[in-house]
């Protein structure tokens, strides 16, 4: 009996173990079905359209795929894979025809890259592994030896066995084999990985054995790593925080890999160095004549994609010309850079007053245990732009101006000065290697000048360039080049007195040729938009300038070519400039009204005032003018200089983050939870116009606002309200990252009205699209229509994986060499970036595709990035990287953006109303999706200011934190509900989200009559019987146990009694 | 006085003593810098309930000798205290699956080291939690007193 009652009770306890898990398993598989979906290839909601006879299945779908299967789908990307890595790149050196080597070769390949290769991010926009589907990544050697070279077999074999050593990354990411660099973090030091002859000798006898068969050519690949969090040190600040085994610097040569690169030269015809990074590295030992490491050709890949060594082995092989051209300047030690100064992490000093105590009420909330601490808070790091405007080239070309025109406003002597100089003093051909927007071809080119007319009215400029290829140049194939107009614009007295910065040169728009045979020619005609040439005068006119004085166009193969022919035309005879290639322009009179006015007539006024220090702290930075480089060369504002910063009051009301007081008692404006029978398929394709969006609106209540607010991380939910369906988003921007064929849908519409299913046995099931290459490839082809079929890609794949929305492009500059992003960055220039972004997000909106850039805006710095003060004045921030944002939105309608983790000055991104509200959707119009970026930062991501500020998702995918006692209560709907501004903005934001999802691909399949079901998957359906029979089974021992207890309790009763008798 | 006692008394300590360790470990993982989250009601709560009615299980074993109807009641707290102690451990991983997804299954925290002792330590409390939970299924299954 008693074994019996045991038997029960340990039962009971197990199966109430079960059913608790059963049950709280339930409800956290519910909060994250988006992801068990994915993973598991279930559908937990689903559409459902009445039949209407009068319209066709395929009429609903409004976006529909040009491919007919998957596999079309699949070559396709294999293809613009192919084109991207072979259009984007960049032949730096050639010496004596180095390059093209023959199909025939035989050559041997060094360095750890040259088999496996950075295909891209190690974090973040990380490449595709569809190896399982049969579609593994394609290395160089693969590459090469598909066009026919034959590989030396020791020295691979060599390699690839020493790989393994080199793993530093979670073992499925298998392309970390590669790198010569770890990242920089608190936890991980620079060392380089590259083997070197001896260590491989060691690992692998005779690996060298076959050297004197393989002498064509020796391929030298360099490698180094980007990682989302992390940066990069420069060479010459702060190296002794970090242990690097060889070189304190990451972007120069390490002593292995110029051994690698010695060894080459002693067992090959000739050494091609390939450069598998998007961080310039510091080539000067590579270049120098007769040097033990010069190098016969300099090839730049960047981080290519899984299908990109393809391309690359196309131009290496001769099948393809190289047209690429740099996106950044290649310095000879970039730490010399003015944007390198402060490019450290750099603490408050008064982080404890930063702190609200445990225990305290501030704006309503106690914060307890840490969560009010500065580094809970997201506000214990800064940083200073005090090159202003002074990035990449402007910096590089200006200073190079100022040392050969002395007698202007620039400061000539200061320019020449040693500040920022590798020697005694400064001169252009020792800092910089490679210009930005600089490349070889293996055709040649010869481009010019038909016309060029500046229209004020239309606010243009539109330049004809011819370009004719010799007939001779000895190349046979086709070849392609590109156009690029740069402007000077003056340098006037005004400027000087008001602070305004000018490059000495600027790009202002390109356009790449089609390819062109031997003796062929054709006109390109360039359109730029004159906006991008005004100045933003942030101390007087406060508004964009355009200076009275003479204008200089000039095209040229990069920034420097270009900057020559404007002192060529200027009669400066130093420089090796062809002044035909420049044309001018008089600006007759000083202007500061034709571009004070944005596209949709807002006006444009100073927005980002408080993002200048100087703004909280009067007279603190000195940012960098041409008009005394020496005097103005940037501080760091550090411990070690004495001038670390101290958060002022001011400055800390607004690093805790909250700053919006709720109010309790205004009169209601807005009217929510109503029922007028529309639902969100009523307004497919609607415009922002459309008045039905009101009654929209007004269906929706509070509690769904919030909710839908609250947790826009991962995917926005079906509301019961207006039946939209559900939209899961994606990562990029290197394609549909972590998103696969079928993974969301089994339909796809063809452009004949097809209706495809993805079959569950679909050989393609499951790619993986992240595939192509990182941005800066991308953008080194200089090709608008390459971005703009990359965009149309994207829309592709978000078809075939269900998707609506991409973070899949960026407006972000390359701030200096150092950047641990830099592989989702487009490049250092404002004007490369801009176009670059704008077509891609166009491409992707054809399809149907909410394509948002990121990170708007400043997110210069990886390494603590959470909550950075980041510090500019407002010319740098216009003029370089919000212009890179501003295509996008101004002209390309872009109807989704994520912000930043950052701080603009000390406010939080998507907390900051001048940037978002006035900026964003202002002056560029934007009325779509404005994210935050990922969630989980709840004491910074201050709901109230990011709504005010326009924000329509903070991306959270976890806890609720709007219930009693958690730091967003107020945004409960009873707490707010007497707070009209609030609830007008709040559906202000409904607006622009649901205005965003009507207009993209999420409504295909739908019409007015469409409604959301859930579906009982598979898994919910395994819940609910887990929960059933545990709890029938709960009961039942229960039940048995009681049985036995009593039973066994009335018989020891009945013997006590027999006893006693 | 322990002599008497059998194996259910010491899972049944065991698992109290667990269960409060795990708990002390969460209000610890929740206030982290890197987690700084508010408590849950749910997990505290499960966890004081579980860790008593274990405690009531021992102490209530003489009572239950002579009353049948405490008796009873007292041989259902194992089985309270395993929901219990379940119960804290699910709503405790709810909060924690979408940081454990990022850290453990992307290298997006790779390099941070706050991060990694953080999460590590919110897995000890989830392990200590179903420890807890295995010691008072045990419990259920034993006696508490070898002469019970």
């Amino acid at each position: 009996m008693m074994r019996k009652e045991k038997l029960f009770r340990g039962t009971a306890s197990a199966l109430a173990g079960l059913l608790a898990v059963s049950i709280f398993g339930r409800s956290i598989a519910e909060d994250y079905k988006n992801y068990i979906d994915a993973a598991l290839g279930t559908v937990s909601s689903e559409i459902v359209t009445s039949d209407d006879e009068d319209i066709s299945t395929a009429d609903l779908y409004t976006y529909q795929s040009q491919y007919k299967s998957s596999q079309e789908l699949v070559d396709a990307d294999k293809a613009l894979g192919t084109k991207v890595g072979e259009e984007g790149t960049v032949l730096l050196k050639n010496n004596n025809g180095a390059l093209p080597l023959s199909s025939s070769d035989h050559v041997s390949l060094l360095g750890n890259a040259a088999y496996s290769a950075q295909l891209g991010g190690a974090i973040g926009s990380a490449p595709a592994d569809n190896s399982a589907l049969g579609y593994a990544p394609v290395q160089l050697a693969d590459a090469l030896a598909e066009v026919g070279m034959d590989i030396n077999p020791s020295l691979q074999s060599a390699f690839e066995s020493w790989l393994p050593n080199t793993a530093q990354g979670p073992a499925s990411g298998s392309y970390w084999l590669g790198m010569n660099f770890a990242p920089v973090s608190e936890a991980a030091a620079w060392e380089s990985y590259e083997p070197g002859l001896d260590t491989l000798e060691e690992n692998t006898a005779d690996c060298t054995k076959d050297y004197g068969t393989y002498t064509d050519a020796a391929i030298v690949v360099l490698s180094r790593v980007n990682a989302e969090g992390s940066n990069m040190t420069p060479g010459n600040v702060n190296a002794d925080d970090f242990t690097l085994s060889e070189n304190k610097n990451p972007l120069s040569l390490s002593d292995k890999e110029k051994a690698l690169i010695k060894n080459a030269k002693e067992n090959a015809d000739k050494v091609i160095v390939l450069l598998n990074a998007n961080n310039p590295l510091e080539l000067g030992e590579l270049n120098e004549t007769g040097g033990e490491y010069e190098a016969d050709a300099i090839v730049w890949i960047g981080t290519p994609g899984v299908w990109g060594m393809r391309g690359v082995a196309n131009v290496l092989s001769g099948s393809a010309s190289p047209s690429g051209k740099t996106v950044d300047t290649f310095a000879s030690n970039s730490a010399l850079a003015p944007a390198a100064v402060n490019s450290d992490v750099y603490w408050y000093t008064n982080t404890d007053e930063i702190s609200i105590a445990d225990g305290t009420a501030y704006m309503g909330y106690t914060y307890t245990d840490g969560t009010g601490s500065a580094e809970s808070l997201r506000a214990v790091a800064y940083e200073v732009e005090a090159e202003g405007i002074y990035t990449g080239y402007k910096y590089y070309e200006t200073r190079y101006y100022d040392t050969l025109v002395s007698d202007g406003l620039g400061d000539s002597e200061g320019a020449k000065s040693s500040v920022g100089a590798g020697g005694s003093s400064w001169n252009y051909d020792d800092e910089v290697c490679y210009s930005f927007g600089y490349g070889l071809s293996y055709a040649e080119f010869t481009q010019t000048i038909q016309s060029l007319d500046v229209d004020l009215d239309t606010q243009t400029v539109t330049a004809e360039v011819e370009v004719v290829r010799s007939s001779d140049d000895g190349y046979a194939g086709e070849a392609k080049d590109v156009v690029q107009l740069y402007v000077q614009s003056p340098y006037t007295q005004y400027d000087v007195e008001n602070k305004v910065e000018k490059s000495a040169i600027q790009l202002l728009d390109y356009e790449k040729t089609e390819a062109l045979a031997p003796g062929e020619s054709t006109t390109v005609t360039i359109t730029a938009d004159m906006k991008y040439m005004a100045s933003y005068d942030y101390t007087n006119a406060k508004t964009y300038i355009l200076d009275d004085g003479e204008y200089y166009f000039a095209i040229g193969n990069g920034a420097h070519d270009a900057l020559n022919n404007v002192l060529a035309a200027q009669g400066v005879d130093r420089v090796d400039g062809d002044a035909s290639l420049a044309e001018t322009w008089t600006n007759d009179t000083f202007d500061n009204t034709t571009f004070a006015v944005s596209e949709n007539g807002t006006a444009i006024t100073n927005q980002l005032d408080d993002a200048d220090l100087n703004y909280y702290q009067e007279d603190t930075v000195t940012y960098l003018t041409r008009s005394d480089w020496d005097g103005t060369w940037p501080t760091e504002y550090s411990e070690e200089n004495g001038n670390q910063l101290s958060a002022t009051e001011e400055m800390i009301k607004e690093l805790r983050n909250r700053t919006y007081e709720v109010q309790k008692d205004s009169s209601i404006t807005t009217t929510w939870g109503t029922d007028s029978g529309l639902t969100l398929s009523s307004l497919k394709d609607a415009d922002f116009d459309d008045e039905r969006w009101q009654y929209l609106l007004e269906e929706i209540t509070i509690e769904e606002a919030i909710e839908i607010i609250e947790r826009g991380g991962g995917t926005t939910e079906t509301l019961d309200s207006i039946q939209n369906p559900r939209a899961p988003q994606s990562d990029g921007p290197n394609g549909f990252n972590g998103s696969s064929i079928g993974q969301n849908t089994s339909t796809v519409v063809a452009y004949d009205g097809t209706m495809i299913t993805i079959e569950e046995d679909d050989p393609n099931r499951g790619y993986n699209f992240g595939t192509m290459a990182n941005a800066p490839v991308i953008a080194a082809t200089f090709s608008k229509t390459i971005a703009e079929e990359i965009g149309r890609h994207y829309g592709e794949e978000a078809l075939w994986c269900g998707n609506s929305i991409i973070w899949g492009t960026c407006g972000q500059l390359h701030r200096n060499a150092y950047g641990g992003r830099m592989h989702e960055y487009y490049s250092e220039d404002a004007m490369l970036t801009c176009f670059m972004n704008q077509k891609v997000i166009e491409g992707s909106r054809e399809m149907g595709l909410i394509n948002g850039p990121k990170h708007l805006a400043f997110n210069n710095t990886e390494y603590c990035r959470y909550g950075l003060s980041t510090f500019m004045n407002e010319q740098a921030a216009r003029e370089n990287e919000l212009r890179g944002f501003q295509g996008g939105f101004e002209d390309g309608g872009a109807l989704g953006v994520m912000g930043g983790y950052n701080r603009v000055g000390v406010t939080y991104c998507n907390a900051h109303t001048g940037l978002m509200q006035s900026i964003l959707r202002g002056e560029w119009g934007f009325k779509g999706i404005l994210s935050t970026d990922m969630g989980d930062h709840i004491y910074m991501q201050s709901l109230a200011e990011c709504v005010a500020a326009g924000t329509t998702m903070v991306a959270n995918s976890a806890d609720s934190y709007t219930a009693d006692g958690k730091i967003w209560a107020y945004a409960n709907a009873s707490e707010i509900a007497g707070d009209s501004d609030f609830l007008e903005i709040l559906q202000q934001n409904m607006k622009y989200q649901w205005y965003a999802y009507a207009n993209s691909n999420l409504m295909n399949g739908t019409n007015e009559n469409s409604y959301v079901v859930d579906v009982m998957t598979w898994w919910r359906v395994l819940f609910l019987a887990l929960i059933a029979v545990s709890a029938i089974l709960l009961a039942g021992s229960v039940a048995g146990y009681a049985a036995v207890s009593f039973r066994r309790r009335n018989t020891s009763g009945q013997s006590e009694t027999k006893d006693r008798k | 006085m322990l002599k008497n006692k059998a194996l259910g008394f010491y899972y049944s300590c065991a698992g109290a003593a667990l269960g409060i360790a795990a708990m002390v470990l969460y209000l610890f993982n929740i206030s982290n810098a890197y987690f700084a989250d508010s408590v849950s009601a749910a997990v505290v709560v499960c966890s004081v309930l579980a860790a008593l009615m274990l405690l009531a299980y021992i102490a209530l074993a003489k009572t239950g000798r002579k009353k049948k109807e405490v008796e009873f009641l007292r041989g259902l707290m194992p089985a309270a205290a395993t929901f219990c102690f379940f119960a804290a451990l699910m709503s405790f991983l709810g909060t924690r699956v979408y940081s454990m997804a990022i850290i453990y299954g992307s290298s997006l925290e790779a390099n941070n080291t706050a991060a990694q002792s953080a999460m590590a330590q919110a897995v000890t409390a989830l392990v200590l939690y179903l420890m807890a939970g295995i010691a008072a299924i045990a419990a259920a299954y034993s006696k508490i007193e070898k002469e019970e």
